[in-house]
């Protein structure tokens, strides 16, 4: 059996789309775990901040501990699409986000607790935005609704902002986990 | 330039290995993950898994999850060889005709 050149590439942008779809998937995934794991932490990091005010410092340290060895363990149970070990770029990820936290409060300050807290919830969803440009859309629009949902609590709840970032923060990062690891 | 391979060169054969063929070495993809990827029927796709996997183009493992089967596939290293060997035919063709 001979193939026509219009065969021939009729097969291979078949081919291609398949495989898109396939990596796309598996990227999708990959980055489930994650948002499910952060989306834990944030409900219990941002309900114990409800509580207990006082300790917002220590309760944020010991969770982002958790939250860092936990990506840093899916890393490197689940390779890449080149098949490498990709626990650093989270790594590098969650470094350059708390970077950037720091050096914005700096250049704003002062900051009250609540606009700190929504600045990194911000930055959660600029990363996920930003890499939902790269991985697809469902993860784009999991930072967008995490952004949106940032905004609503930080201007109408504010008295009630950690609860919120908690239960609706929190939980949305589960649900997009859950999203993401469907077919 | 190589003969077509008839095993890969079907529709939807053709898209199974496409997909397995876009995930890392040895990686396994779940049935109704497959499924959703090349868009074909359960029997139709468990059809054409069958005769990649007696090709020996991929290897399918089953378990279970619980109580709930589950049923896992990979391509094998001559399944990943034989998928480019078909590429380069393809790309052998278009190369020719231009």
């Amino acid at each position: 059996m001979t193939l026509s050149s219009e065969q021939a590439e009729q097969a291979l942008r078949d081919l291609e789309t398949a495989g898109q779809r396939s990596g796309q998937l598996y990227r999708y995934q990959r980055s489930a775990p994650m948002l499910i794991v952060w989306g834990v932490i944030w409900l219990i990091g941002f309900g114990l901040s409800d509580f207990f005010p006082a300790r917002v410092n220590l309760i944020w340290l010991v969770l982002d501990v958790v939250g860092v060895s936990a990506s840093i363990y899916l890393g490197r149970a689940s390779p890449s699409s080149t098949g490498k070990d990709s626990s650093w770029r989270w790594l590098a990820s969650i470094f350059s986000i708390l970077v950037f936290y720091i050096l914005v409060q700096l250049v704003l300050q002062p900051v009250t607790e609540q606009q700190a807290a929504a600045l990194m919830a911000l930055l959660v969803a600029l990363f996920y935005v930003l890499g939902g440009l790269w991985i697809g859309a469902r993860l784009a629009i999991a930072g967008l609704v995490l952004a949106a949902l940032t905004l609503v609590g930080f201007f109408t709840l504010s008295a009630h902002f950690n609860l919120w970032m908690a239960v609706v923060g929190g939980g949305a990062l589960i649900l997009a986990g859950l999203w993401l690891r469907r077919v | 330039m190589d003969p077509l391979d008839e095993i890969i060169h079907q529709p939807v054969r053709l898209k199974i290995m496409a997909a397995l063929k876009a995930l890392p070495s040895r990686t396994q993809i779940e049935f109704v993950r497959l499924r959703a990827v090349v868009e074909a029927t359960e029997g139709n796709l468990g059809a054409h898994l069958a005769t990649l996997e007696k090709s020996g183009y991929i290897a399918i493992e089953k378990d279970f999850v619980g109580k709930k089967p589950r049923t896992r596939v990979a391509l094998t290293p001559a399944g990943r060889r034989a998928f480019e060997r078909y590429v380069d035919y393809l790309r052998g063709i278009l190369d020719g005709a231009a």
